[in-house]
């Protein structure tokens, strides 16, 4: 059995029976967790409707998804849903996610130099509706409009634009801050690794020598070993920019438990899981 | 009939007195508050003055060896009574974890946390959970790896739960000073039969310190509130902070400032070998003590004063009975966070 057979076998032990997934099994159900299981369902199909029913179930009247089917405001979690029903050919609910992404872009704020060198008046996706824009959230809306196929007039390429602003000078990127007072941020392995996918999502040219950096930044952080979830995101990004991902594809197979999970969490899994697939193990 | 004007009645304009220019000054800064919960905050103040002193204990460590727990255990028998027992509890303990990347002690040491594993092992907990949400990093067991926590967790068979990821339960924020009404809290934490804050010492460039109420800010969830928790900035940090303790409040302060952090915290400040254990039931006279150990005078980070001022602790040197070592055997004068030295 493969690496990736392995862990699809655990995603779909780690099921819930309504068609969730955790950050745990046998834990809640949330929109990320559930959004990256369904990434991993094409061949599933009982496990997948069950997937896009669990989400659908979860999308609230003005078109976001929160955090859980508990939580009753839309956020950033929308990027997920939005990303993993439209990646998986699903297209009810997509649009109308889509446009509440749209509608709801981050608040340009001009941050004094003395405080942090980026530009906040670059407007991105922030993680709590009406508030400032960082990476992730924006990482992920790119990636999903790009998915869903909407016209975005303009928003994504404003938000690559932040995205490229915040990028560490060491290269790679972090939560979103460049520099915290006087003092230069580092970067960190998960936020690289989408801001390069939703980079290459966007425009698949390296047109901007961070890009480059950040994909080398990806590549020197394999010492010292990091976490699972770090190795799965850079076989993601490094396969997706054609760089050699042959190093952490094989640390991230030497962690990978007995019963083909990650960390004993379905989120981390599914994670591992797109990586194998991306690494051909 | 004609009023005298009376001592109970220049008492009663004075307090109301007091209430206006309160409300007329924290709105500038705060945005407004209700008359009603600056009457009622100001009058649990006034009890909480009158009311029993606070324990709160110092002892001392030079380093992280040997005599590390025995500093922890006096602390304990100093600061603590029958009625804060942990036996056969579940004890969450929750340090700071802020960063992987930190060239400086931004963390709560892994050797501190692992004695305080081994005094609540002593003690007879049940069971003891480790648990934090880092403000910086998404991946938790790059964090515990890089931060050395992991070798603890592995020697001492303790979990760790990544407040980030935990099961989520929706909490009211107690005590009307946020305007977030409600939050997604980890399901680890409000079932904690025990909370203990476990933080280090150190200046914060915006809070002024960062102790035991500001490591609060470690139990908001990424995963519902993203990094680095700037809901919670977006706010304003000292009234988040104080909704936090109001709602979450630890039953203890344990903090590490065996070394602690100067100048440009909670990040990049500079290591300072401070070599106290300090550790007490109220997380605010805690905090204003390490704030006076650290020459920070505790007014000055507004979260300790406000929590003062409304009664969520005493801030009061008078008021806080300090057991162990004074206050000025260990004090030393920390360099200030940028921000504060420099008056923005």
């Amino acid at each position: 059995m493969t690496s990736r057979a392995a862990a699809i076998r655990y995603l779909l032990n780690s099921q819930d029976p309504k068609g969730g997934w955790g950050f745990r099994a046998g834990g809640q159900a949330f929109t990320e967790a559930t959004a990256l299981g369904l990434l991993n369902m094409a061949g599933e199909v009982p496990n997948r409707d069950a997937a896009v029913h669990w989400l659908l179930a979860g999308q609230h009247r003005d078109g976001g998804w929160g955090v859980s089917h508990a939580d009753g405001e839309s956020g950033w979690t929308t990027a997920w849903a939005v990303w993993a029903l439209a990646a998986s050919g699903i297209t009810e609910g997509v649009a109308r996610g889509a446009a509440w992404l749209l509608a709801n872009r981050s608040v340009p704020v001009k941050v004094p130099p003395s405080i942090s060198r980026l530009d906040g008046t670059l407007v991105g996706w922030s993680w709590t509706p009406y508030t400032f824009g960082w990476i992730e959230p924006t990482a992920l809306a790119i990636l999903a409009i790009r998915a869903s196929g909407v016209t975005d007039g303009g928003a994504v390429t404003a938000g690559r634009a932040m995205l490229l602003d915040r990028a560490c000078t060491g290269g790679g990127w972090n939560y979103g801050n460049t520099t915290m007072i006087a003092n230069e941020v580092a970067a960190s392995i998960p936020e690289t690794a989408q801001v390069l996918l939703a980079l290459f999502a966007s425009d698949r040219s390296p047109s901007d020598p961070k890009i480059p950096a950040g994909v080398d930044y990806l590549r020197r952080s394999i010492d010292p070993l990091p976490g699972s979830l770090s190795l799965g995101w850079s076989v993601l990004a490094l396969s997706a920019w054609g760089a050699d991902a042959s190093v952490a594809a094989a640390f991230l197979l030497s962690a990978q438990g007995p019963g083909g999970d990650w960390n004993s969490n379905p989120a981390t899994t599914a994670v591992g899981a797109l990586a194998m697939e991306a690494a051909g193990l | 009939m004609k009023r005298s004007l009376t001592r109970r009645n220049l008492l009663r304009i004075g307090l109301l007195g007091l209430i206006a220019g309160e409300t007329a000054y924290l709105s500038q800064w705060f945005g407004g508050f209700s008359p009603v919960d600056l009457a009622r905050w100001r009058l649990r103040a006034l009890a909480v003055y009158l009311g029993p002193k606070p324990a709160v204990a110092i002892t001392r460590s030079s380093d992280y060896g040997a005599g590390l727990l025995p500093a922890l255990h006096e602390a304990w028998r100093l600061s603590t009574d029958s009625a804060a027992g942990v036996r056969g509890k579940r004890v969450v303990l929750k340090p700071n974890l802020v960063a992987a990347n930190s060239t400086g002690p931004a963390t709560t040491d892994a050797r501190f946390i692992e004695a305080s594993i081994r005094l609540f092992k002593d003690l007879g907990a049940g069971e003891i959970i480790i648990a934090e949400g880092a403000a910086f990093e998404t991946d938790a067991q790059t964090l515990l790896a890089r931060t050395g926590v992991d070798a603890v967790l592995a020697r001492q068979g303790v979990p760790f739960v990544d407040l980030n990821h935990d099961d989520l339960v929706e909490v009211p924020l107690k005590g009307g000073y946020s305007s977030i009404a409600t939050l997604f809290a980890p399901r680890t934490v409000v079932d904690a039969d025990f909370f203990v804050s476990l933080p280090k010492l150190k200046a914060h460039h915006w809070a002024g310190v960062s102790l035991s109420m500001k490591n609060l800010f470690g139990i908001v969830p990424g995963s519902r509130y993203g990094w680095p928790k700037n809901i919670l900035h977006w706010h304003g940090i000292p009234l988040a902070i104080l909704a936090l303790y109001a709602t979450f409040r630890p039953h203890l302060a344990l903090v590490d400032g065996i070394v602690g952090m100067e100048g440009d915290g909670p990040i990049f400040g500079d290591p300072r070998n401070t070599g106290v254990v300090v550790m007490g039931t109220d997380c605010v006279a805690v905090d204003a003590t390490c704030s006076r150990i650290m020459g920070i005078d505790p007014t000055i980070p507004d979260h300790v004063r406000l929590a003062g001022a409304w009664g969520l602790g005493n801030v009061n040197a008078e008021r806080i009975d300090i057991r162990g070592a004074s206050i000025a055997d260990v004090r030393q004068v920390y360099r200030l966070p940028p921000p504060i030295a420099n008056g923005l």
